[in-house]
């Protein structure tokens, strides 16, 4: 397998909640190459979506490195991260967090402008909008969307960023099952279309078996299943 | 368009949206506070600038006075219009007298006005109602209304005028005569004071009056235009010596022009707190707007925006409501000045004062004075405070930490 585009090595994190201290992550190692799909389960509370955001560089690792391409972000504040982000990691949540106040395409044109992609975002967020099928929902406004929609709408933003790894969140937890397989269909699709590293925590056994690698969080470790 | 300044301007301005309250609130307030700031200061500057037109009407631009009747006056009237700037210089004399008409008395001031002066002359004839300038000569005089009004006198009637020295002749136990005079005509000038009480005539009779011989009070002067009055005054009093002094309407009238000038201020200063008050009202709806949206500003940062990114767009909203806050507030307030003499007609005929405002201000109508470098300064101001207003929210939207804002509920 070629070089991984985000590896994580021996991360640990501990919150403090009252006087209890809880050590949800201690010493995980994962990474993900160029255009591989990895999927991660894990009881409710077990760390998954920490462990999304200390990838993502959203919040600061207790212990452990994290690479983004060839450079060590873990030892980088969190602020001087933002800029790093652009065009490399996109996330996708399970609530979709669209913009409210502006329509579709805007949304999606949004993922493109914040990271800074050259070119027209506005055919750029056109074309990923045909690509998850919303053409004609363009002008929509989201709360006149589904939530399979805005989910789709989410996807095509992240993508907008023409970005390296896409970080996805339960991101069919609102849904319903149908909608939910069809969901995971198009972002498996569009990160192997566009060469993009996707690591999905999902509750769903079979969307996690759609990945090259499936892992499993426990006890604050993580395990590979087959 | 750089994004941030785009989602500001959507926030403001959602698209497809029904009413932004927020906003409209918003900049409801900062158009208010502009607006009284623009409407309250040129009425102000207008009563101030008609109270300073009448001064110095009234006073003429400067005057030379001594200690003693002045005798010498053709001579200082040479003087005088010697110096550089003066237009014009004229004698005067003014006592008071008491006049009576059908057994009606009352107590004018007099005024001797030099009639060999055509402008003086014109500026008399410019304030006629009733009545011919040409009928002005040495036995007749010119009434204000007021006292036409309170002796029932009408142009071409005769009045009684008995002056000081009747008193003398009383006290020599002669039998003083009044002296008869014709009304030749009747002026308002809109200026209370001097139409209430008022009387004109040529400075001839004014002399025979008050015993001055060829005498005067003292010379009036005006000056050209682009001249300052203190100035020229100040240069004579060089001039002068120690028995005469020169001194500008405003010289004359200073505690009066201060207390004006001290009223602009407070009021200025008071007014300027209405922006204030809607300044915090911008920040309290920006704040909430910061805390409605703060999963939207981690979802901002998550994909990369800087905390400064974060900062603009938000401040940027305080920029736009503060913008056009000031040009709403532009329209409201002139329109509000372009109605005001219906606004003010309403608000008599509903309080019943519609007599008082010329009593009380000494002019029937509102003067307004608009000032550019006012309405410069207020937009500018109203600005700066939504501005500034916008910081704190932005402060808070950047220093948001991007986990914690996304797993805010
Ligand atoms: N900021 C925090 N302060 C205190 N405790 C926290 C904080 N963030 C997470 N935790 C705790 O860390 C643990 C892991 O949380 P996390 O959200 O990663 O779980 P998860 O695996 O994503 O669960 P779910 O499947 O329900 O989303 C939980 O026990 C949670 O209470
Ligand atoms: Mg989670």
């Amino acid at each position: 397998m070629s070089n991984p585009i985000l590896n994580g090595s021996g991360l640990a994190k501990h919150f403090r909640s009252g006087d209890k201290d809880i050590e949800v992550l201690r010493g995980v190692d994962i990474s993900l190459a160029e255009g591989e799909f990895v999927s991660i389960q894990g009881e409710s509370g077990s760390g998954k979506t920490t462990l999304l955001n200390l990838l993502a560089g959203l919040e600061t690792t207790d212990a452990g490195e994290i690479t983004w391409g060839e450079h060590v972000v873990s030892s980088l504040k969190i602020n001087s991260l933002a800029k790093r982000r652009r065009g490399f990691i996109a996330l996708v949540f399970q609530s979709y967090y669209l913009v409210p106040e502006i329509d579709a395409i805007s949304n999606v044109g949004l993922g493109a402008r914040i990271a800074k992609i050259d070119g027209d975002w506005r055919s750029r967020a056109e074309s990923l909008l045909e690509r998850v099928g919303l053409e004609e929902r363009k002008h929509s406004l989201p709360n006149t969307l589904s939530g399979g929609e805005r989910q789709r709408v989410a996807i095509a933003r992240a993508l907008a960023a023409s970005p390296k790894v896409v970080l996805a969140d339960e991101p069919t937890g609102n849904l319903d099952e149908g909608t939910g397989d069809g969901i995971i269909a198009l972002l498996k699709d569009l990160c192997l279309e566009e060469k993009v590293g996707l690591i999905l925590v999902t509750h769903n056994n079979i969307h996690a078996s759609l990945a090259d690698t499936k892992y499993h969080l426990k006890d604050g470790l993580l395990h590979q299943t087959s | 368009m750089p994004w941030y300044i785009y989602i500001a301007l959507r926030h403001l301005f959602p698209k497809g949206k029904r009413f932004p309250f927020f906003t409209a609130m918003s900049i409801t307030g900062v158009a208010l506070g502009v607006a009284v700031l623009i409407i309250v200061p040129s009425v102000f500057n207008g009563f101030q600038a008609e109270i300073r037109r009448n001064l110095a009407d009234a006073y003429g631009d400067l005057r030379v006075e001594a200690r003693t009747i002045i005798n010498n006056h053709r001579q200082l009237t040479e003087t005088v219009l010697a110096e550089e700037g003066v237009k014009r210089a004229v004698p005067y004399a003014h006592g008071m007298v008491m006049m009576q008409y059908a057994n009606r008395p009352t107590f004018p001031l007099v005024q001797g006005i030099d009639v060999s002066s055509d402008e003086e002359l014109d500026t008399v004839a410019s304030h006629i109602v009733e009545g011919d300038i040409d009928d002005f000569y040495d036995d007749s005089v010119i009434i204000s209304t007021g006292i036409a009004t309170a002796l029932k006198l009408r142009v071409g009637e005769t009045a009684m005028i008995y002056n000081q020295q009747l008193l003398e002749q009383l006290t020599r136990d002669e039998v003083p005569l009044p002296r008869e005079v014709e009304i030749a005509a009747i002026v308002e000038t809109g200026w209370y004071e001097v139409d209430e009480n008022t009387v004109l005539c040529t400075l001839r009779f004014m002399q025979e009056l008050y015993g001055l011989g060829e005498g005067v009070h003292g010379i009036k002067a005006y000056v050209e235009s682009g001249y300052d009055a203190d100035k020229v005054a100040n240069s004579l009093n060089g001039k002068l010596g120690i028995d005469f002094w020169a001194s500008s309407w405003r010289f004359a009238n200073r505690e009066m022009l201060a207390i004006l000038e001290f009223e602009n201020r407070m009021m200025f200063f008071l007014l300027f707190i209405i922006l204030i008050v809607s300044a915090f009202s911008i920040m309290s709806s920006l704040l909430i707007s910061v805390i409605r949206k703060t999963r939207e500003i981690g979802v901002f940062s998550s994909m990369g925006a800087t905390a400064s990114q974060v900062a603009a767009c938000f401040c940027l909203q305080g920029v736009v409501i503060g913008i056009v806050g000031a040009a709403f507030g532009f329209v409201l307030g002139f329109s509000l000045i372009g109605v005001r003499e219906e606004i003010t007609s309403a608000i008599s005929n509903f309080m019943g004062v519609a007599e008082s405002m010329s009593e009380f201000y000494g002019f029937a109508y509102l003067p307004i004075d608009v000032q550019s470098d006012d309405l410069v300064r207020v937009a500018i101001l109203a600005i700066i405070i939504s501005t500034l207003a916008g910081i704190v929210p932005a402060f808070k939207a950047a220093l948001m930490k991007p986990v914690e804002a996304l797993r805010s509920e």
